[in-house]
């Protein structure tokens, strides 16, 4: 995520007038018919005053959407096609008039935000829900404020800059989501052995020349005997994700959709595995993240998984850096004659 | 409070007050809007209580079956011929019925468009200028209404529906926009197209279009001075030489009338043609001419050439004249532009001249007594006591004019019996009653006499020295003839009723401010027309050459305030072009810029002393004088170095910088938001540094 304030002047958008906008300017017609038809002064006053009204209406909604500063913040972890939060602080800065029913979106599908009254030189600050398809680097660089205010005649808009960057993740799966007949997996498998990990093995009696810290006292208590805690062994936990990517050129949306799936599947193996407690490796044919685990290797493995794109077709076949560790082999069909 | 309460409750109180100025109007009958005002109240009473079931559809249809026959019996009987009662009686009980029936969002529509009929209908047969505090207090309520709809429908789309989730108080733009509304409507209302002659309904009774600009023709009632002294129209300019001012009041003879038959004047038409001497002179009368005077006549739909009644010579670029047998002066046409002439004065008014009436004659004009009536007869007995026939003028004179009340209220004053009633029941009337019973009363007496119209006053316009008459100056007067002193002029009218010539106290005060909005209303709102308009245009020409007639010294500017262009000798505009001049205004302007350039310059430098300094912009500024001070400041150093290396350098200053880096910390790390007491610890945390700072050297 990056973030940054805006710095270049907002542009404005197209006025959009409402019905009850379009219905009080027939009614300005109307009677500016009946005024020039009668040469009735009474009815030129009425006009006159409803035009100004217009006038007025016209300038507060323009000063009601300037002098705004805007701040955009991501969350810290967005994924594609799971809707999140960004957060938005509006200052504004200015000393004659408060502002009124300001509307905030990304031009994005989600949740705008409304901000129904920034009273003056107050701060607000609320949630932008969003949507974003797709995985990759999504700038966002204007944020629009609309408005019906003051008297709903016409809609305007205004777009402030805040260039701001989010590192959309893949889209991640629910349990159950990697299919096994597109992934395949090598090695030695998962068999758990006896070992000095953290994670606990089985219970079993106390031999001699266990060591007496890892008697289970509790279970001792309970049962009489002496009661020995196994502990499984560490290094068993480890996965390689093998992500060949040198899938070509993908010049079909279905192809391309094949892509995305294998990568969202590698991303939700990752983290599902990583939040077991796993060392997972991630090997793609630019990138070779070594076996590691905890939040900042699930960072690692969804920012790589993020950026990673098709590459053209190659003979060799890409390796994990241990060939003991169990393996997940993510890899598509040649979708083309490349 | 829900917002469909809200909406209806806005609603109701917009409906109430849409009507109210209709019976003011004499439009709508008191009982209709009492019986308006009582549904609406009704409706105002229920939204209140918020009871959540109204009026069903089939309901409000049934209803409006019902009140057909009543549309009928309205139409047909009640008001036969006529449209707008009937119609307003319709768009009462519409709105009234739709209030109770208002179920969907589009009924609130309804009723706004039905309410805003209402408030057209109240503008439109409105001539009375408190109508304005009506406008305005329709217009912020509307806005208030507006502005809540808007704010309701976005609240809808966001799912709030019964509880605001916070409050947008309203109040003071509503305030603000409504002033700012009607003050941009001014300019507007005086550039909107005009195409057709401003209609008005006439106070009182009847419909008419506004009195033309004059009144004065052949055939006048009593209200056609009056009705012309209404207009603020500039009737012609007069510059006097060699003396600048009037060696006497400036009094200007426009018409004479000799019939009366007790309703209009006529002039008897026995006009004589006046052929132009040599010099391209009229003489008009004998006398030595003393004083010149320059008359610039502006277009005003009348043959009669105003004329000083001291006039003895007359230079006007015309083959001949008319003159009656009072000496009034027409042209044969009516001048199509602006008429310039040259009139040579003595120092007394020049009737001497004028043609005695034949007493013999029983046909003598100024002798028409229809009008004089026993009741007249004995009254001008009685008021004119014994004597010579002038001295009984005289008193007469006096009687009149100190026993009678001045007024211009003279509607429907001109029927038969017009003058018994301004002699004996109202006893108040303006210039035209008192002249006209004058000489009436004269007549019963055997006093020839006749009615004169013209000009009495005018005001003096010193910076480029030329009288103005307007048409607010017109006047009527007396002459009357004695066998030893000839035609002798008398007026009858009050002091303070006389064109120019009042007395000054606080009643009269209080009437002229009334009168003067009175005017002001009717001449530049209700009158307003598309000959303004150019006048206008051409003020503001004429101003912006004014304007620029300042930075073109030595240099004469052409004239641009009137349609038919006359260069004075010496290569001045004309009077009549009513230009402006900045050089009047050149120092006042001056330091009125100056006085705003100086109340602009002191409220930003208060504001930007008193401005309270968000942390951030503390610390900056902490940061710039540190490093002033010889304190290394790298781009890098963090709030904390900076903290810990202040304190070394200046340790007197290590609480304070330590105080202003937490609050900076709080407000830009932790997006804290600082409050005004925080902010002004930073605020007295950085002067403490820079007082540290200072003593350090």
């Amino acid at each position: 995520m990056a973030f940054r304030r805006g710095w270049k002047w907002p542009v404005p958008e197209r006025i959009r007038p409402t019905r009850v906008g379009i219905g009080y300017v027939v009614g300005c017609l109307l009677v500016g018919v009946a005024a020039t038809n009668t040469g009735n002064n009474a009815l030129y006053i009425v006009l006159a005053v409803m035009l100004g009204v217009l006038v007025v209406s016209g300038l507060t909604s323009r000063v009601n959407l300037q002098g705004l500063r805007l701040e955009l913040e991501a969350p810290s972890e967005v994924f594609a096609n799971r809707p999140f939060h960004l957060r938005l602080l509006v200052r504004h800065g200015g000393r004659l008039l408060p502002r009124w029913l300001l509307v905030f979106t990304l031009g994005e599908p989600g949740q705008p935000l409304l901000v129904p009254y920034l009273p003056r030189r107050g701060t607000s600050r609320g949630y932008l829900e969003l949507l974003v398809p797709r995985r990759g680097r999504h700038r966002f660089s204007w944020v629009h404020v609309g408005s019906i205010f003051p008297l709903g005649f016409f809609h305007k808009g205004l777009r402030y800059p805040v260039d701001a960057e989010v590192l959309v993740y893949p889209e991640l799966f629910a349990a159950g989501g990697v299919s096994p007949e597109r992934a395949s997996t090598r090695g030695e498998g998962f068999a758990q052995r006896v070992g000095w990990g953290h994670d606990l093995h089985a219970l079993r009696a106390f031999r001699s020349g266990d060591d007496p810290r890892r008697i289970h006292w509790k279970q001792t208590a309970r049962t009489g005997a002496m009661v020995f805690t196994e502990r499984e062994a560490e290094e068993g936990r480890r996965l390689s994700i093998v992500f060949d990517n040198a899938v070509g050129a993908l010049s079909t949306p279905e192809a391309e959709a094949r892509f995305e799936r294998l990568v969202s599947e590698a991303a939700t193996a990752a983290v599902d595995y990583l939040g077991r407690g796993f060392e997972v490796e991630l090997v793609t044919r630019e990138d070779r993240l070594p076996f590691a685990s905890g939040a900042l290797q699930r960072r690692a493995v969804l920012e790589a998984l993020a950026l990673v794109e098709p590459r053209p077709l190659a003979a060799d076949v890409l390796r994990p850096s241990s060939a003991d560790a169990p393996q997940l082999r993510l890899a598509m069909e040649p979708v083309a004659a490349a | 409070m829900s917002f469909g309460k809200e909406k209806r409750l806005l609603l109701g109180l917009l409906a109430l007050l849409a009507p109210l100025p209709l019976p003011f109007n004499e439009v709508l009958e008191w009982p209709v809007l009492v019986l308006y005002a009582a549904a609406v109240a009704l409706f105002l009473r229920r939204a209140w209580r918020d009871p959540g079931t109204w009026l069903p559809g089939w309901a409000m249809n049934v209803l409006g079956l019902a009140y057909l026959p009543l549309l009928y019996l309205d139409l047909v009987v009640r008001w036969s011929g006529q449209l707008v009662r009937p119609v307003i009686h319709l768009a009462l009980f519409a709105v009234g019925v739709k209030l109770f029936a208002l179920r969907q969002e589009r009924d609130k529509w309804h009723v706004v468009i039905g309410v805003f009929f209402l408030f057209l209908a109240a503008m439109g047969t409105s001539v009375h200028p408190s109508i304005m505090l009506y406008l305005a207090a329709f217009v912020a309520l509307s806005m208030a209404v507006l502005a809540r709809f808007a704010y309701f429908s976005v609240l809808a789309r966001f799912g709030y529906r019964r509880e605001e989730p916070v409050k947008a108080p309203l109040r003071a733009f509503v305030i603000g926009a409504t002033v700012a509304a009607i003050a941009l409507g001014a300019p507007l209302f005086a550039l909107l197209p005009r195409i057709r002659t401003p209609y008005i309904l006439v106070r009182g009774a009847g419909t008419g279009t506004v009195v033309k600009a004059a009144g004065f023709s052949d055939l006048i009632t009593l209200d056609s001075i009056g009705s012309a002294r209404a207009g603020r129209q500039v009737v012609l300019r007069m510059r006097f030489s060699p003396q600048p001012k009037p060696r006497r009041e400036i009094r200007l003879k426009a018409d004479t009338y000799d019939l009366y038959d007790g309703r209009t004047w006529r002039a008897n038409g026995n006009a004589e043609s006046l052929a132009p001497e040599p010099g391209g002179t009229f003489r008009l009368a004998p006398g030595r001419p003393t004083q010149n005077a320059e008359v610039w006549l502006l277009p005003w739909n009348s043959p009669a050439l105003p004329m000083p009644v001291r006039a003895v010579g007359l230079r006007v670029r015309v083959p001949s004249l008319a003159r009656d047998r009072g000496g009034a002066v027409a042209l044969y046409h009516v001048p199509p532009a602006m008429l310039q002439y040259d009139v040579d004065m003595a120092d007394q008014p020049a009737l001497e001249s004028l043609p005695a009436p034949e007493l013999q004659s029983g046909a003598e004009s100024s002798l028409d007594r229809r009008a004089v009536t026993p009741r007249i007869a004995a009254l001008a007995a009685q008021s004119m006591g014994q004597g010579s026939d002038y001295e009984r003028a005289e008193r007469l004179e006096q009687y009149l004019s100190t026993r009678y009340g001045y007024t211009t209220d003279f509607v429907g004053r001109s029927g038969q019996l017009a003058l018994e009633d301004f002699l004996f029941r109202t006893r108040r009337g303006h210039c035209e009653f008192f002249a006209t019973a004058m000489v009436v009363m004269l007549r019963s007496q055997g006093i020839p006499a006749r009615f004169v119209t013209g000009f009495l006053g005018g005001e003096e316009n010193d910076f480029e020295g030329y009288y103005l008459v307007r048409q607010s100056n017109a006047h009527a007067w007396v002459e009357a003839w004695f066998p030893d002193r000839g035609w002798q002029l008398f007026d009858p009218t009050p002091a303070s009723g006389r064109p120019g010539a009042v007395e000054r106290d606080l009643p009269l005060l209080v009437s002229e401010v009334w009168d003067y909005m009175l005017f002001r209303w009717d001449r530049y709102v209700l009158t307003f027309g598309f000959y303004d308009q150019m006048q206008l245009l051409l003020q503001a020409r004429s101003a912006w050459l004014s304007f620029w007639k300042i930075f073109q010294r030595n240099q004469s500017v052409p004239d641009a305030g009137s349609p038919s262009v006359e260069t004075l000798p010496g290569g001045t505009a004309a009077p009549g072009t009513e230009g402006w001049s900045w050089e009047r205004w050149r120092v006042p302007v001056a330091i009125g810029f100056a006085v705003v350039a100086l109340v602009v310059i002191a409220v930003l430098w208060w504001q930007r002393r008193h401005r309270k300094r968000t942390a951030t912009e503390s610390y900056r500024r902490l940061r710039e004088r540190l490093e002033r001070s010889g304190l290394a400041v790298p781009g890098s150093m963090a709030p904390l170095q900076l903290v810990k290396s202040a304190g070394g350098r200046f340790p007197a200053a290590a609480g304070a910088t330590s105080r202003l880096v937490d609050l900076y910390l709080r407000e830009s790390f932790a997006s804290e938001e600082l409050d005004e007491e925080q902010l002004g610890r930073a605020a007295e945390s950085l002067r403490e540094v820079e007082l540290v700072l200072k003593k350090a050297g």
